[in-house]
């Protein structure tokens, strides 16, 4: 029998799988395996979707990526990938790539209101530095602003904030993590004092009880679910809680599978804890020793424009925390009765007391994981310091199997967005602009004059559309991601701001996203592997990727693009004489000279040929090639400084080359070792720096001064909006599996296309007859702001209970944020997008 | 050429059942299976169009509660397999 190409491949892929599942392997399709490798070059990425962080095997033929493997060496993963995975090959090669820059001109001329027509780089960069320049004359540094993205690579988060902060000394930078991470990073520095989670991955393992808060693993972090699954099976007494506002996939794993209405996991939190209390089920040796016990200012408002109403009502203002003693705290959460809180979230008595047990149960491990359901929430931050109360209260925290984790869904918004400092009020390292010795740590490493930081934190992302609807801030560049499509309140506040006369938007991006169409200029975009590239998960792993292939037509990273705008810029023109004149040096030189040629990111010499693998096959570099210096590395060591010589600890990486050969480290990297649980003597090296007569196995929760996490009391407090007698449903909005985020990569997919073309409105079958919709049915959905068409499905994966309606975000012909209200929880700044009030019609 | 295997995760006690939805599916061939539900599938189309199609299609096989893509490789007129099927 001849063996063809194709039995090789086929060969290689049940080789694959079979180790992934370990079962083990005929050794005939073991042989042929190797065989089908010999003409394609293979090397490890990290995953461009979300934020598990797999490390997926890349395999190039003729310069393009023609297959994938999920890596076998990836202690992520495990050689596993989820079916998106399967896209990552086709995510680079839709029909509609960008490949030129495109300006809206009338006559020849730029012009606002004109058709897009191919420019080159010079006349699309020149033509942006003007706007940005008359900006700046114009309204200081608050006139312009850029958005940035947890897609972004570290170092173009590192350069952005580089050029926003250092460069143009506006602080008018936020990411599109704003609106999925913001209240966890609030959370976790009012309770923690340092952000990102104490544990890690692998809790998977150890973990007895999961508890999923507003989060739908099983479709969104597929592998991981992977991993909890295979516990859930195979270990005996282990249990599974979902909770959410409507049925999904992962209940079909769920031992106590628990719908609630909208908003009252604040109330469901809050009885857990008293449970805890009243049975006296607390580690009173842990609270004693680790815990301080606070409150927080209630009736905050709904981060709405001050004239809205909701704002004029509100008493209470801001986050500043009130130390009280446990006996108050235990009085605050009593009126959190079983039946008060059955009775409101609607929730059975035995499925709340069930959670309650898991918690309260001192010999089970428990591992909490949320995402969007708990951080899109009007108040993020207080949903998820109360997870952090009950795991406090119990001590479940910091150590194997124990522990509450907030998960991340994009690929590095904690590593780009949360750790180098792209939102408004950040530095790198978890600095923070407001800080005068923060501020001069930063000047210091950026070899700035004194005073260039700017302390007042810039406008937030829901903040840059109003200030741009109101022509306060006219110049926007947006890059790595689609906020004309997923920012709230379309209608009423995105849309009139980037229509704004006022405003230049420009938009790097690879595809003509809703975005791109809606800018005044576009920029194609390198995407992926077609750049060297870093990503930070959702377990503090960091990890690198080489340039695999080569982008298409003209476009560029966004790294290149922030670099070379730079070169626009005189320092005079940034920052003004007054500021050149405390370092003379500096004159006549322009931003990219001080930021980039500034003898530390322009550190490392580079030349064709040198970035190799281990097995000698060589890799591009295109940045490194154009600029002349080894460009990703420079920035990284740079960065690195912050974490090294900074005022704040507990941040340090591994040298730049060290995780080029590691799947990827989880930080704080010391003495070259990576660290899986924080705040625990044993596994976490910091701890005995900070204390140290610290008991052997202790906790000390060293981001705070005296090494305690804070329990912060948060009451339940009612929606921003909630469904009346006209709007009479909820309307929640969210992601699919086939379909990542905006769908800017996935919808290029011809065939995903097609297998999940539009989004749909999922509904309960009562609600569909009660309106006399049959299933397919064509319908208007309605809210105060706006309307969108779309079809009725009372099947499927997501089945809504009575009330509320499920409607995807994902599909640029049917924007589900003309309906969405843009209320914030007023400490992070983070959109509730599962909760506003609409109505369905007959179309 | 477009060939990708998976691991499925049934549900143990609904291996057998899976099997079956899974054996008659259009291009679906099962290598190996293990007690705790594991199996490991290949799906080898011509089209790509009908691999995706067929691996959405497993996810909603009752009973399975995973599917998780191990190695796909894909090329337009591969002329290195002449002979194609």
């Amino acid at each position: 029998m001849k063996i063809t190409r194709r039995d090789f491949i086929k060969s290689q892929a049940i080789a694959a799988a079979t180790a992934s599942a370990g079962i083990a392997l005929p050794v005939t399709i073991a042989n042929a395996a190797e065989e089908a490798d010999k003409d394609m070059r293979w090397d490890k990425t990290a995953c461009r979707f979300c934020g598990t962080g797999c490390s997926v095997l890349v395999g190039v033929k003729d310069g393009k990526v023609v297959a994938t493997q999920g890596d076998p060496d990836a202690p992520v993963n495990k050689g596993l990938n989820c079916i998106k995975g399967y896209f990552l090959t086709k995510i680079m090669y839709g029909k509609d790539r960008l490949t030129k820059p495109l300006l809206r001109k009338k006559g020849g001329k730029y012009d606002k209101e004109g058709e897009f027509a191919e420019v080159s780089w010079d006349e699309a960069m020149d033509t942006m530095a003007d706007k940005w320049k008359a900006a700046l004359k114009d309204k200081g540094p608050s006139g312009v602003g850029m958005f940035g993205s947890g897609q972004w690579t570290i170092w173009e988060g590192y350069a952005a904030s580089k050029l926003m902060k250092a460069g143009l000394r506006s602080n008018n930078l936020d990411p599109n993590a704003r609106h999925c991470m913001a209240s966890a990073v609030g959370a976790f520095m009012r309770t923690f004092g340092i952000d990102e989670p104490m544990g890690c991955y692998d809790d998977l393992e150890h973990a007895d009880v999961f508890v999923l808060w507003g989060s739908n693993m099983a479709e969104m972090h597929p592998i991981l679910w992977s991993r909890l699954t295979d516990t859930r099976l195979t270990k005996e007494g282990c249990e599974v809680h979902v909770l959410s506002t409507f049925t999904h996939r992962s209940f079909e794993l769920a031992d106590n599978g628990i719908i609630f209405k909208p908003q009252t996991d604040l109330a469901i939190t809050n009885y857990i804890a008293n449970y805890i209390i009243e049975n006296k089920a607390y580690n009173k040796e842990f609270i004693d020793k680790h815990v301080n016990f606070n409150k927080t200012p209630t009736d905050i408002g709904y981060g709405l424009r001050p004239e809205h109403p909701l704002e004029k009502k509100k008493k209470g203002k801001g986050g500043k925390l009130t130390k009280i003693t446990f006996e108050e705290f235990a009085e605050a959460v009593k009126p959190y009765t079983l039946d008060y809180t059955s009775e409101l979230s609607g929730v059975p008595k035995d499925q709340l007391e069930k959670l309650a047990k898991a918690f309260a149960d001192p010999k089970k491990k428990v591992t909490s994981y949320w995402t969007m359901g708990f951080n899109q929430h009007t108040r993020g931050v207080w949903v998820n310091s109360n997870v952090y109360n009950i795991h406090l209260l119990m001590g479940k925290i910091s150590e194997p199997g124990n522990g509450p984790f907030s998960l991340t869904g994009q690929p590095s918004a904690c590593g780009t967005a949360r750790e180098v400092g792209t939102f408004a009020h950040r530095l790198p390292a978890d600095l923070v602009v407001k800080k005068e010795g923060h501020r001069k740590a930063a000047e210091k490493i950026w070899k700035l004059p004194e005073g260039t930081i700017n302390p007042k934190p810039g406008y937030h992302a829901v903040l840059m559309h109003r200030k741009m609807k109101d022509g306060e801030m006219n110049c926007y560049w947006q890059l790595c991601n689609n906020n004309l499509q997923a920012a709230a309140n379309f209608n009423d506040e995105s849309w009139p701001g980037w229509r704004n006369p006022a405003n230049f938007v420009a938009v790097s991006d690879p595809y003509p996203t809703v975005s791109a169409m809606g800018a005044d200029l576009i920029l194609p975009t390198a995407m992926w592997a077609e750049k060297e590239g870093a990503y930070g998960n959702s377990e503090r792993r960091t990890q690198f990727w080489r340039q695999q292939v080569k982008p298409p037509g003209e476009s560029q990273s966004d790294m290149w693009q922030m670099m070379e705008f730079a070169k626009r810029f005189t320092v005079e023109e940034a920052w003004g004489e007054e500021q050149v004149a405390k370092m003379p040096e500096y004159a006549g030189k322009t931003l990219y000279d001080v930021l980039f040629e500034n003898d530390q990111v322009n550190k490392f010499p580079y030349e064709e040929g040198m970035v190799k693998d281990e097995r000698g096959n060589v890799y591009d570099n295109d940045e490194s090639a154009h600029f002349g210096y080894y460009v990703q590395k420079g920035l990284f060591e740079e960065y690195r400084r912050f974490q090294l010589e900074g005022p704040k600890k507990g941040h340090e990486m591994a040298e730049y080359d060290a995780y080029h050969k590691a799947r990827g480290l989880r930080w704080p990297v010391l003495d070259g070792k990576e660290t899986l649980w924080r705040f625990r003597e044993g596994y976490d090296p910091h701890v005995k720096a900070f204390n140290p007569d610290v008991a052997k196995g202790d906790v000390y929760f060293y981001g705070k001064p005296d090494g305690r996490a804070n329990i912060i009391f948060g009451p339940y407090e009612p929606p921003a909006e909630a469904p009346d007698k006209e709007y009479d449903l909820w309307l929640c909005t969210g992601r699919v599996l086939e379909h990542w985020h905006s769908g800017s990569m996935t919808r290029r997919v011809p065939e995903l296309y097609r297998a999940v073309p539009d989004a749909v409105v999922y509904m309960h079958p009562k609600d569909a007859k009660k309106r006399r919709l049959r299933p397919g049915a064509k319908i208007k959905v309605v809210t105060k702001r706006g309307e969108v068409l779309s079809r009725v499905e009372t099947r499927g994966r997501n089945s809504p209970p009575e009330g509320l309606v499920f409607f995807p975000w994902f599909d640029a012909g049917r924007l589900v944020n003309k309906l969405t209200l843009d209320a914030t929880d007023p400490l992070s700044k983070e959109t509730d997008y599962k909760k506003c009030a609409c109505k369905v019609l007959k179309a | 050429m477009s060939i990708c295997s998976l691991v499925v995760q049934a549900r143990p006690e609904n291996l057998a059942s899976i099997s079956e939805s899974l054996s008659g599916m259009e291009g679906v061939e099962i290598h190996a299976s293990s007690e705790a539900g594991k199996l490991v599938v290949t799906i080898d189309h011509p089209e790509r169009e009908v691999c995706s199609q067929t691996m959405m299609d497993m996810q909603n096989i009752p009973g399975v509660l995973s599917s998780s893509l191990i190695y796909e490789y894909f090329e337009e007129n591969p002329n290195s397999d002449p002979e194609g099927d």
